[in-house]
């Protein structure tokens, strides 16, 4: 047996192991909550001619979940909202497979309903990923996620440490005369080679 | 120049001043302002999330010059920039960018494919007439991977919640959910 995938089986494995009982619907269709949903307060807002309200979250459909939970839930601190593990035909025919089972993770800031960012790996999909780009530049085609943050150069060290490519690091697009500390932003890419872009707003001097 | 250069820090940082977002105590981000979409066409692409979902424009620009490329890792290539929103929210925006002048190689074809498979990208909205919007979707030709449908029925639910979704043109997933109604009892 591949031993990434041993390694993936034996996490799951231990994460199943402390999960809720699963609930089935009336056909196969059966989810295990493997955390507490952790509910935000409210819903979703449709200001006036709106059918669309605002992005609830971008979701990217990783190669290694726990690999990629290092990056956004351990060192960008965003928090679980819930992580499924799903079967059947359900979901299988919301997402056009056969036989695939996924686990499903929502990860957000504080309590939102919006700005999330899903984290899904597919099991048994007979599709096997290309490698994900980790070039250091921008392309089209390339799917970039913008968050952002108050503690860019922390972030950026440990980001870097952990090995991740970086296309640029913390820089200011443009001085101005106005703020005492400019406004900076860098980005990096992620093990799927999603694009990540953290920005930090500028402090502005005091007579502004 | 200096024009160019100001809108640059409007479409890559975003939230400065008045419109910041603050950081939720015992974090070091805030909810994703936006996902950004680095497109092939971006009229094309502004066909879907402006005309047919609604989106509204929060910031269309064009960007160019040494700073511009330090942040994208590029050399000498223009930005044309759109940022979508939902009414006047900045959180859960969508960025519409396309590089100019780019001569490397050649842009694989974007996925067509009508199942999701790794390496997936999917944008994912919350609205209130699934049908009125994926009827508007299948009739503008964009690959369906699933008709509205309801992923898991809740017997406690008057109306069940319902999701569809299919490829932009450059392969990205979009995700339409409408929620369901609880019982009245």
């Amino acid at each position: 047996m591949d031993r990434a995938f041993r390694h993936t089986l034996l996490v799951l494995g231990g994460v199943l192991c402390a999960a809720q009982s699963p609930v089935f619907a009336q056909d196969d269709s059966e989810v295990t909550a493997l955390i507490p949903m952790n509910r935000p307060a409210g819903g979703p807002v449709f200001q006036e001619g709106m059918n669309i309200a605002p992005m609830a979250r971008a979701t990217i459909f990783v190669r290694d979940i726990e690999e990629s939970l290092k990056l956004y839930r351990d060192i960008l601190g965003l928090k679980p909202m819930f992580d499924n593990y799903w079967k059947g035909s359900g979901i299988n025919a919301i997402q056009g497979t056969q036989g695939v089972e996924l686990r499903a993770t929502v990860l957000m800031a504080g309590s939102s309903v919006g700005g999330n960012i899903g984290i899904y790996q597919l099991f048994n999909s007979p599709h096997e990923a290309p490698p994900p780009r980790q070039t250091p530049d921008t392309r089209p085609g390339d799917f970039a996620i913008v968050w952002p943050t108050n503690d860019i150069y922390r972030l950026t060290a440990e980001i870097e440490a952990a090995g991740y490519p970086i296309v640029s690091p913390p820089v200011s697009l443009i001085e101005r005369e106005e703020y005492a500390v400019q406004p900076v932003e860098m980005m990096f890419r992620d093990r799927d080679g999603v694009l990540v872009n953290l920005v930090q707003a500028g402090v502005l001097k005091e007579d502004n | 120049m200096l024009k160019r250069l100001a809108l640059a820090v409007l479409v890559l940082v975003g939230p400065l001043g008045a419109t910041a977002q603050d950081v939720p105590d015992g974090h070091v981000v805030s909810s994703m302002t936006r996902a950004t979409i680095f497109v092939r066409d971006l009229d094309e692409s502004l066909k879907l999330y402006r005309d047919l979902l609604g989106l509204t424009t929060r910031v269309d620009t064009f960007v160019e010059g040494p700073r511009i490329n330090e942040i994208m890792g590029t050399e000498d290539y223009g930005l044309k920039a759109v940022i979508l929103q939902s009414g006047d929210s900045i959180v859960g925006n969508i960025g519409i960018y396309e590089i100019t002048g780019d001569d490397r190689s050649v842009v694989a074809p974007p996925s067509a494919r009508t199942d999701t498979v790794t390496g997936d990208f999917a944008v994912v909205f919350i609205t209130n007439d699934i049908d009125g919007v994926t009827q508007k979707v299948i009739d503008a030709g964009y690959p369906l991977i699933s008709p509205p449908m309801v992923l898991f029925p809740n017997p406690d639910a008057d109306v069940q919640t319902r999701e569809m979704m299919f490829r932009d043109h450059d392969g990205v997933l979009v995700n339409l959910i409408e929620l369901g109604v609880p019982k009245p009892w």
